[in-house]
């Protein structure tokens, strides 16, 4: 009974129906039956009319004439005969009227008749719908006062297991499996809505970020060029120090080489300095269109990359602070960010840890650890993870990435070049990243390798 | 029992309005057409009579009176009474002067209905 309740519904036909209201339209529909019945009689009439008519029609040319009262006016009569008794002046219509004999008024008078059969029929017919209407209203009506009821309940296909779920009680089987079932839905339900929600905070996050950043884009602007012309003359000067220590250290003929490499660098640097100053109002509409097509395009690599491209901006603006926040939701969020965040963090430390191993590293082979860091920027977990020994093999892996069309092409003609040229900005911004959030020494600086995504890279793409 | 009385009223002027008053506008008609009938006929002193009868259904036939001098009227009931012309006349106006008579009933029930109108509302007899 409580489960009826739930499901289905019970209206009583009378809340539906009143009878009263059923009584009326029955009566209603009395009334017109009534009178199409009326109308119908008087049809019969016609019809009768005719045919006795017809049959006057046939007899009167049997005589030649009749002694008949004469109608004189309504009223009156005058005793008189029918003459002419093979001669009716017969009315064809719109005030028409045709001398007939009496075989020809007799046919004309049945053509007429026909029509009035076939009126009579379809008066008939509409009778009997009119009749049906009323005995069903009248059941209706009396249903409506013995009190019957109406019970609906809706079909529902889906939800098997909740169905299942009730009259389970009594066994033991289907309960279980059913009730487990659910719970891994509900799970995986909630665990989408929380990956959703992350996903339009980070959206709403960035957007903030974007907001901000265009509202002192004029103030800042300046102030983030400057900065970078701080970073890149920096870089510079490191490029020098490493280019006496490759000297120093290794005269043969990797010593030319390097020097031709790093000349290159230096060019690629002052063509990118260029590039930077042009670029730069650019920057915010292409990071932004650049992230929201990739929020589109990978749901999985979203989560690395955001967290990375979020990073970079937070530390720039905002710094960790805000950055650490995030971290926090994420790992609250859900099981699968969790595993997810867990590489992720495991990036960061890794980050720390190569950074270290590259600055010795750095000294010997500047440009080899320039390609590492340049995976790293790419830095998806995964690949952040791999030893060091898998420096090298990596390089090549991350050329290949479809997903990094600029970064691709570059690697087609130099993969040095293609790396230093985005590499600039990253340093400085990694360098606090990782000096705030893992209280790594001011060592770290050095370490290229930790910059996540550049942000020309972004505005490349 | 006002109910009652108002319902009775009500059967009663329904009846009037749509039966008593259409024949008696009919009646009139017809007295007053066989009267004009009957004055063109003396007036052209028709001594016979050639007519088309409807037997039903707009059809006609030739009827032919050769005696006009007599004529049956109908004085209700479904009777007839042979008259001659000056006898049918007579009997018309008789007949008219009994019609306005209604006539003038009529309005006196016109005027106890719209007496009834305008007391109506205002004094509950």
């Amino acid at each position: 009974m409580e489960e009826g309740a739930k499901k289905g519904t019970v209206t009583s036909l009378a809340s539906m129906f009143p009878a009263e209201d059923a009584q009326k339209a029955a009566k209603r529909v009395q009334e017109t039956l009534a009178e199409e019945k009326a109308e119908l009689d008087r049809v019969r009439g016609f019809i009768s009319d005719n045919t006795s008519l017809i049959n006057l029609v046939q007899k009167l040319p049997d005589e030649l004439h009749h002694d008949i009262m004469v109608p004189f006016g309504k009223a009156a009569f005058f005793p008189g005969r029918l003459v002419h008794t093979n001669e009716f002046l017969v009315l064809l219509g719109e005030g028409y009227y045709a001398e007939r004999t009496s075989k020809q008024t007799v046919e004309i008078l049945k053509r007429r008749g026909n029509i009035l059969e076939s009126q009579a029929e379809s008066m008939k017919a509409m009778m009997q719908d009119l009749q049906a209407e009323a005995s069903f209203f009248g059941a209706t009506a009396s249903e409506a006062a013995e009190g019957l009821v109406e019970i609906r309940e809706d079909y529902v296909e889906e939800n098997f297991t909740e169905r299942q779920s009730p009259p389970g009680p009594p066994k033991e089987d289907a309960p279980t499996f059913s009730e487990a079932d659910e719970a891994k839905v509900e799970v995986e339900d909630e665990e989408y809505a929380r990956m959703m929600s992350r996903l339009d905070e980070l959206e709403k996050e960035e957007t903030e970020a974007e907001c901000a950043s265009k509202r002192d884009k004029n103030n800042t602007k300046v102030a983030i060029n400057e900065e970078e012309y701080a970073r890149l003359m920096s870089r510079f000067a490191e490029l020098e120090k490493e280019e006496l220590e490759a000297e120093c250290g290794n005269e043969g003929g990797e010593d030319t080489e390097n020097v031709a490499v790093i000349d290159e660098k230096y060019a690629h640097m002052l063509s990118s300095l260029d590039e930077l100053e042009k670029e730069e109002p650019e920057t915010e509409s292409s990071n932004e269109s650049d992230e929201d097509e990739k929020i589109k395009a990978n749901f999985d690599r979203l989560m690395g990359h955001k967290s990375l491209n979020k990073n970079l901006r937070i530390s720039e603006e905002y710094q960790s602070r805000k950055h650490l926040e995030p971290r926090k939701d994420k790992k609250s969020a859900t099981e699968e960010l969790l595993t997810k965040q867990d590489p992720q963090q495991n990036l960061t430390d890794q980050l720390n840890c190569t950074g270290l191993t590259v600055q010795s590293a750095a000294k010997d082979e500047a440009s080899r650890t320039r390609s590492f860091a340049h995976t790293l920027m790419k830095s998806f977990p995964e690949k952040a993870l791999m030893p060091p020994e898998v420096r090298e093999n990596v390089q090549p892996a991350t050329s290949s990435r479809s997903e990094v069309p600029v970064q691709t092409s570059k690697s087609g003609f130099d993969s040095h070049k293609a790396f230093t040229g985005s590499i600039v900005e990253r340093t400085h911004n990694i360098q606090t990243n990782s000096s705030q959030q893992t209280a790594i020494s001011s060592q770290a600086p050095s370490s290229q390798p930790s910059k996540p995504v550049s942000r020309f890279k972004m505005q490349r793409r | 029992m006002d109910s009652f009385r108002q319902d009775k009223v009500q059967r009663f002027e329904e009846f009037v309005d749509r039966w008593l008053k259409p024949d008696l506008v009919r009646a009139i008609a017809e007295s007053s057409d066989l009267r004009r009938n009957i004055e063109n006929l003396e007036r052209n002193s028709v001594a016979s009579l050639r007519t088309l009868v409807n037997l039903g259904s707009e059809v006609y036939v030739q009827a032919d009176v050769p005696d006009t001098k007599h004529i049956f009227v109908d004085v209700g009931l479904g009777f007839h009474v042979e008259f001659t012309w000056s006898e049918a006349l007579n009997f018309i106006s008789q007949r008219e002067e009994k019609l306005a008579r209604f006539v003038k009933g009529f309005g006196s029930y016109f005027n106890f209905q719209q007496r009834d109108l305008y007391k109506g509302p205002f004094s509950d007899v």
